[in-house]
């Protein structure tokens, strides 16, 4: 899937996000029983999670085929799963099982998610929207970028 | 995924919008007759972006007529009985009750006939009505009706329920003539073939799940045009529901539960989805605002949603999650979408027939004799899988042919 098409299956990203490391969340808000929450940034609608190897992915927060919300998601098999029609997402957004779909069915390849890179440092989770790599070197910026609201 | 003009097409239901002339060529349910207690003589309406009462005549009959609204009023407001002023010269309505529901006629022209389906057939006591408030489109909440394959899933129960205690609810029966809860089937085989047939009221859709040993479960549900749904509920009832448009952003569902053998316990019924919903406008306790009562620790070890068992308020989260428009500029369908696809063909079919004047052309209306339009069919069965055709009709003529009441179709 082209990144035109990925642009689609998300809010569009407002006009702002520097190229900097930006604070999305900080680690205590996932130190919760399940570790999923929404995270808005930019005017992006995102989901943060934690799956089952520890690592964070921060993707976009509406199921790709027809915007069920994935804050309600099941966090199982190393991901989050649609409760709609089982459409499973890892950690990068990409689309890795349609289970109500023919069992031929290739489709899940070319549906991918928005995600954005995550780091964790000095109790921050940190993500870069911005253009381009994200610089080498993480800053934690002192005030968070995001409000945590579902 | 489909251009934001022909989203906004076919969602807006407005006076002189495309989608909200086809639906003012129908009967649309206006309230319960429940909502008419005693000798009231008013009851607030809000249907197709309109602001409407209902009002009982001096003969006992009853219209539909405009009230004075404020433009700040909440979309399913309920003013007091009392408190309601009747706009001069407004549209009046004509207004039938049928089977516990007051159905409205808010076209031009002549009101059609009813058709002859099971739910306007049955005697009264064999048909109990209710309703219920969703916070989106009316197309969202119709699309889900038609989607076989999300029974799978969201509506997926961990664990089976005795079927014995299956009374008045989905899916909670045994599956057919099988000795498997309907749960089980569903959870099991998730990738039904979907077949998507035009008829004379709309869609039949039939859902195929293949089972161990060459069997095969099949589901028959159907779309009513325009905006209805008629499935099974449990080997005794069907439901036929309609989703009725509020406004743009709101809509109600309005169900017929159909029983072909018993009377509908009705008390049972009404207590059960009572205690889901308040009144005066029907609107369901669980909701957005309290997150479905949503509860991750239910969500591991017994429904796939964590929003408890009824499977009403699964859907309405559903719904209600694709925003108040579901923006299908961004939606991705896939082969089991196919009735979806197939009713807004249907839908934009009869958008262009209504604006080239050309009504005569919506499926029930013109020449044709609705009342020789019965059924329509819908039920689970199992079969060997060669057979399937056979057994799913056979299944449902046993079931009529031991009915008290008329149902040979």
């Amino acid at each position: 899937m082209n990144a035109r098409d990925d642009a689609e299956l998300g809010d569009a990203l407002e006009p702002g996000a520097p190229d900097t490391w930006i604070r999305a969340a900080n680690s205590a808000d996932l130190e919760i029983p399940r570790p999923v929450i929404p995270v808005t940034l930019f005017g992006q609608r995102l989901v943060l999670f934690r799956d089952d190897e520890g690592e964070l992915g921060l993707i976009g927060r509406h199921c790709p085929h027809r915007g069920a919300d994935l804050c309600f998601g099941r966090r199982e098999d190393n991901g989050l799963r649609c409760p709609f029609h089982g459409w499973h997402f890892d950690r990068n957004g990409q689309c890795v099982e349609q289970p109500a779909e023919p069992a031929d069915s290739t489709m899940y390849k070319t549906i991918k998610l928005p995600s954005y890179p995550v780091v964790e440092k000095d109790g921050a989770i940190l993500t870069y929207m911005g253009k381009g790599e994200p610089p080498r070197d993480v800053v934690v910026p002192a005030q968070p970028a995001a409000s945590a609201t579902r | 995924m489909i251009s934001e003009k022909l989203n906004n097409q076919i969602t807006q239901i407005g006076p002189q919008t495309p989608a909200g002339e086809v639906l003012r060529r129908y009967w649309q349910p206006a309230a319960l007759v429940d909502e008419m207690q005693g000798s009231a003589s008013k009851l607030a309406v809000n249907l197709m972006g309109e602001r409407l009462v209902l009002l009982r005549n001096d003969a006992g009959g009853f219209v539909l007529t405009q009230r004075v609204a404020s433009p700040d009023e909440a979309p399913a407001h309920f003013p007091d009985p009392e408190s309601i002023e009747i706009v001069d010269g407004g549209p009046v309505y004509p207004v039938v009750e049928k089977k516990g529901i007051f159905f409205a006629y808010m076209g031009p022209g002549e009101a059609p006939e009813f058709p002859n389906f099971d739910c306007f057939r049955a005697p009264d006591s064999h048909v109990f009505a209710f309703k219920g408030l969703w916070e989106c489109n009316w197309l969202q909440a119709l699309e889900v009706g038609i989607d076989p394959a999300h029974a799978s899933f969201l509506h997926r129960f961990l664990q089976d329920e005795d079927p014995a205690d299956s009374y008045g609810k989905q899916f909670r029966d045994k599956a057919a003539n099988l000795d498997m809860p309907m749960t089980q089937v569903l959870r099991e085989y998730p990738r039904p073939d979907i077949e998507v047939e035009e008829t004379d009221f709309g869609l039949k859709i039939t859902a195929l799940r293949h089972m161990a040993n060459d069997l095969t479960h099949v589901r028959v549900t159907n779309q009513i045009f325009p905006q209805a749904i008629c499935i099974p509920m449990s080997r005794e009832m069907i439901i036929t529901q309609w989703h009725v448009p509020v406004d743009d952003q709101n809509c109600y569902w309005y169900t017929m539960f159909t029983s072909f053998s018993k009377p509908v316990d009705k008390d049972v019924m009404r207590e059960q989805r009572l205690k889901e919903h308040r009144l005066p406008d029907y609107a369901p306790l669980k909701n957005r605002r309290n997150n479905y009562h949503y509860n991750p620790d239910e969500q591991n070890t017994l429904t796939y949603t964590g929003m408890g068992l009824d499977i009403n308020v699964h859907d309405q989260w559903a719904v209600e999650g694709l925003g108040p428009i579901q923006d299908r500029t961004r939606e991705h369908l896939g082969r089991g979408d196919a009735a979806i696809v197939r009713y807004r063909l249907m839908l934009r079919k009869a958008i262009k027939a209504v604006e080239s004047k050309k009504e005569a052309a919506l499926p029930m209306r013109g020449d044709v004799d609705v009342s020789r339009i019965v059924g329509p069919l819908s039920n689970d069965a199992i079969a060997t899988t060669k057979d399937w055709e056979a057994a799913s009709w056979q299944a449902d003529m046993q079931r009529r042919s031991e009915c008290p009441w008329d149902a040979s179709v």
